[in-house]
């Protein structure tokens, strides 16, 4: 291509070209996306929220074979749809499906089309966002758009680009001043700033100015595997368990400090443990206080060829999984469906993201008939919701999203199943554990809905968990590490220690509890949740408390008070 | 007429109010570890209590066969002009299939058999209410009617430490005993004139939590049953202690209400321990001092 040639036609191929173009940037933007996000918590990374919904887009439209604009923009909206995950990504497949839509019957995109794109994407993604909050993504693309609206006599689609890109720009950072709590945290909206992102890579994609290739992204696990040799030795045996409380989340917790591709799986009798490490004795050692070792097998992975290491590799995956199907059940599990409530023929289904295994015995229990995987940091496509809507045998269904940021993709989800769904505003788990007593399966799916988010209003949740960065928030001073206490979302305690924290808490929110439940994650153990239901009762001799081993990462502590 | 009263065993009515009032017992039969007991005859409810928390059997009950109806109602026969033969719910047990046996084999019998809807206390309350109202001469007829009008008042609400006794008795449809133990649950289970079982109509976490309920629950059956008259409250339980801290609370609350009552306790009977286990305990509501005017 010449290096002045004016473009006045974005092409299929070309528009391919763009779009990996947006692809890699917000590979490349990932983390700094991720670090705007105002509260330092781990939940909810808007960069990769937004790269893992634009990567599944992508994904969708490789497969097009196709080169007219309409069947490509189609695709892309699809496959974002069917990937978005968080709020961003659901924000995102929205103006995707806006762009989408303003392409119909194109076989090529010209530079009229492009501005009717952006704007209909704004459009679009102001109508499915229930309350609009000026300041965020929506902004960022509405002013876009507009800028584009008065550049029609630029037929040049790389200047064009150029000038709405300026104006994103612009738009991202007035952001701070239309929400205080950027301001506050000295930073631009992590979702604006994704949409400047993919439009820049759109317009260096345009232009060549970033060699993509079309496979780049079924590719990159592949070319990992080849530079992957951070462990190098391949260390596997079985070990015959001696003591059958033995827990494999914990020896997984235990072991994986010493390496990575870890699998363990097993039962109360056998445990076969799989691990590239640079120790294998220290693992063999482990394995010893386990039980007694059986096939075991080192292999130094450095001195076998990548094809060799490939097949191994692949034979190790299966057996695995093998084994895995046989052993109890997998709380690593993607989807857990409940049998024992599956005998009961209930007419309404019960669909819950949850992360922990204790967390989800618990859900289980209570009878949840089908557990996605997820939680805070790790948001569920809408594509999970549909796979799991699915699976379900019940034709009502109940979504217990139990994380404010995964509450749109469950709702996009419902809105593309035939099913009668309801999705219930659950923003924690002891909102949902509150909201399964009152279900009843002989009531509509709205009085249920209702019922239960009238029983969530009783419930306060207390999260502790840590910075995962420096930030101003609610006129806190937080460094990284420092240990948070957050009151149904918000943080209201911050110090060094978790005790601390909550011994503030209990100071600051207290309001005559009855019901005080702790459920201890990682990094927690039942000797420090005692030390806090101590701090408990020292407040009210009256409220009954009571711990459960919860198992969720990041959080040490999710404690309801009702 | 000289009117007699007979009911079972299941009553639960301490044993001074039912020689105060020469009301009659038929008992029901527990059996354990292949043994018969029957029901406060052969066995204290305390020392039925001891015996199934050292077993890991459960315990089973039967009804009275009609031939023990045949017997007491031809004693009682004797005594009385006409007997009033009041039972537990033909839902929960086959008594009344038994007395009704009897009667129909023996057409000279003057009974009269009245269903109460009910069990344990709230059965007591009906059999206290049809003696005070023979002690006020009212007709046989009228007494009949009365107490087939003031069962539909009558409600029960209980709790269980955990439900493997009602699902195990099969006293609990499958898809309702679906309750996680694993987080402390505790069911409300409630039977009133409507039900065809103990029914569950919800659950809750934790101790305060319940009394909340149960505390709620009266609440309401005062504000929707207004009445100047007597109600008559009752406490129930398996295991005393299980119920101790709810009776405290209890207590005070009908003291700020503003309200006349009467306040009944009792150990329930091996029979409904079989089926609810020992930690059982609840509250029984009925306005019954409207029917006899105190």
């Amino acid at each position: 291509m010449a290096q002045n040639e004016v473009i006045k036609t974005i092409n299929g191929k070309l528009f391919k070209k763009m779009c990996y173009g947006a692809l890699n940037r917000l590979k490349d933007q990932q983390s700094y996306i991720d670090s705007l996000n105002v509260f330092p918590v781990p939940d909810g990374d808007t960069g990769t929220n937004m790269l893992l919904t634009f990567q599944e887009a992508v994904e969708n439209l490789d497969q097009v074979k196709s080169e007219r604009i309409d069947k490509l923009t189609q695709a892309l909206s699809k496959g974002a749809l069917m990937g978005a995950r968080g709020n961003s990504g659901v924000i995102l497949s929205q103006l995707l499906r806006g762009f989408s839509e303003a392409n119909k019957y194109k076989k090529v995109m010209g530079n009229e089309d492009l501005i009717k794109s952006l704007s209909m994407a704004a459009r679009i993604a102001y109508q499915g966002v229930l309350k609009p909050v000026e300041g965020t993504i929506l902004t960022v693309s509405r002013k876009a758009a507009k800028r584009a609206e008065d550049l029609r006599d630029i037929e040049d689609i790389d200047q064009l680009l150029e000038k709405v890109i300026e104006s994103a720009h612009k738009a991202l950072n007035k952001t701070p001043e239309q929400l205080p709590q950027l301001k506050e945290a000295g930073v631009v909206d992590a979702g604006g700033q994704g949409y400047l992102t993919i439009l820049e890579g759109m317009r260096a994609g345009l232009t060549g100015k970033v060699e993509v290739t079309e496979k780049k992204v079924t590719k990159r696990e592949v070319s990992e595997e080849e530079v992957d040799l951070k462990y190098g030795y391949c260390t596997q045996t079985l070990i015959n368990v001696k003591d059958k409380s033995v827990d494999i989340e914990e020896i997984k917790n235990d072991i994986e400090q010493f390496g990575d591709s870890l699998m363990v799986v097993g039962d109360e009798e056998i445990i076969k443990i799989h691990i590239h490490t640079n120790h294998p004795g220290i693992i063999l050692e482990y394995a010893l206080k386990t039980g007694s070792l059986k096939d075991i097998k080192i292999d130094n992975m450095k001195l076998q060829n990548a094809e060799m290491r490939e097949k191994h590799e692949m034979k190790q995956k299966e057996e695995y999984d093998n084994l895995k199907d046989n052993s109890t059940e997998d709380f690593d599990e993607k989807l857990i469906m409940n049998s024992k409530v599956k005998e009961l023929n209930r007419k309404t289904g019960i669909i819950a993201v949850a992360k922990g295994k204790g967390i989800k015995n618990i859900l289980l229990e209570l009878g949840v008939d089908l557990i996605i995987d997820g939680g805070q940091s790790m948001n569920p496509s809408i594509n999970d919701f549909v796979d799991a809507l699915e699976k379900i045998d019940q034709d009502k269904v109940l979504i217990l999203p139990n994380n404010k940021n995964i509450i749109s993709a469950a709702q996009q989800a419902s809105s593309l199943s035939d099913k009668d769904i309801s999705v219930v505003e659950t923003k924690a788990i002891p909102q949902a554990i509150a909201a399964l007593l009152v279900f009843n399966d002989q009531e509509e799916l709205e009085d249920l809905k209702n019922n239960m988010e009238s029983e969530i209003i009783n419930v306060k949740t207390i999260e502790i968990t840590n910075a995962v960065k420096n930030s101003k928030v609610n006129g806190y001073e937080i460094e990284e590490n420092d240990v948070l206490g957050l009151v149904n979302g918000t943080i209201k305690a911050v110090g060094n220690s978790e005790l601390e924290v909550i011994e503030e808490l209990i100071k600051s929110d207290w309001e005559d509890e009855d019901l005080i439940t702790i459920y201890f994650g990682d990094g927690a153990s039942e000797e420090d949740a005692q030390e806090i239901k101590k701090k408990f009762t020292e407040r009210s001799s009256d409220a009954e408390v009571e711990i459960y081993k919860g198992g969720q990462p990041l959080y040490p502590y999710i404690i309801s008070l009702e | 007429m000289k009117i007699g009263i007979l009911t079972d065993s299941t009553c639960d009515l301490p044993e001074d109010i039912l020689n105060e009032y020469n009301v009659n017992v038929i008992p029901l039969t527990v059996s354990l570890e292949n043994k018969q007991y029957k029901d406060k005859v052969d066995i204290t409810s305390e020392e039925f209590l001891k015996k199934i928390k050292n077993t890991d059997q459960l315990p089973t009950t039967s009804q009275p066969s009609a031939g023990e109806f045949t017997e007491i109602y031809e004693k009682l026969n004797q005594q009385y002009d006409h007997i009033l033969s009041i039972h537990l719910s033909e839902h929960l047990s086959g008594t009344i299939q038994s007395a009704k046996l009897a009667l129909k084999e023996n057409s000279k019998f003057n009974v009269t058999i009245v269903d109460s809807k009910s069990t344990s206390m709230g059965l007591g309350f009906l059999v206290i209410l049809a003696a005070k109202l023979i002690n006020k001469d009212y007709k046989l007829d009228k007494i009949v009617d009365i107490l087939e009008m003031a069962r539909k008042d009558m409600v029960i609400y209980l709790t269980v430490d955990n439900l493997s006794y009602l699902q195990k008795g099969g006293r609990i449809n499958k898809a309702e005993s679906f309750i996680g133990n694993l987080i402390n649950l505790k069911p409300i289970l409630k039977l009133d004139f409507n039900s065809t079982s103990v029914e569950p109509i919800g659950k809750v976490r934790g101790n305060n939590n319940i009394h909340k309920k149960f505390m709620n629950y009266s609440e309401s059956y005062i504000s929707k049953n207004k009445s100047d008259n007597k109600y008559w409250f009752g406490l129930l339980y398996g295991e005393y202690e299980y119920a101790k801290e709810f009776e405290d609370k209890f207590k005070e609350y009908l003291n700020l209400q503003k309200i006349n009552y009467d306040y009944f306790k009792n150990n329930v009977g091996s029979v409904i321990v079989s089926h609810t286990g020992p930690s059982v305990y609840g509250i029984i509501l009925f306005k019954g001092g409207k029917y006899i005017d105190e």
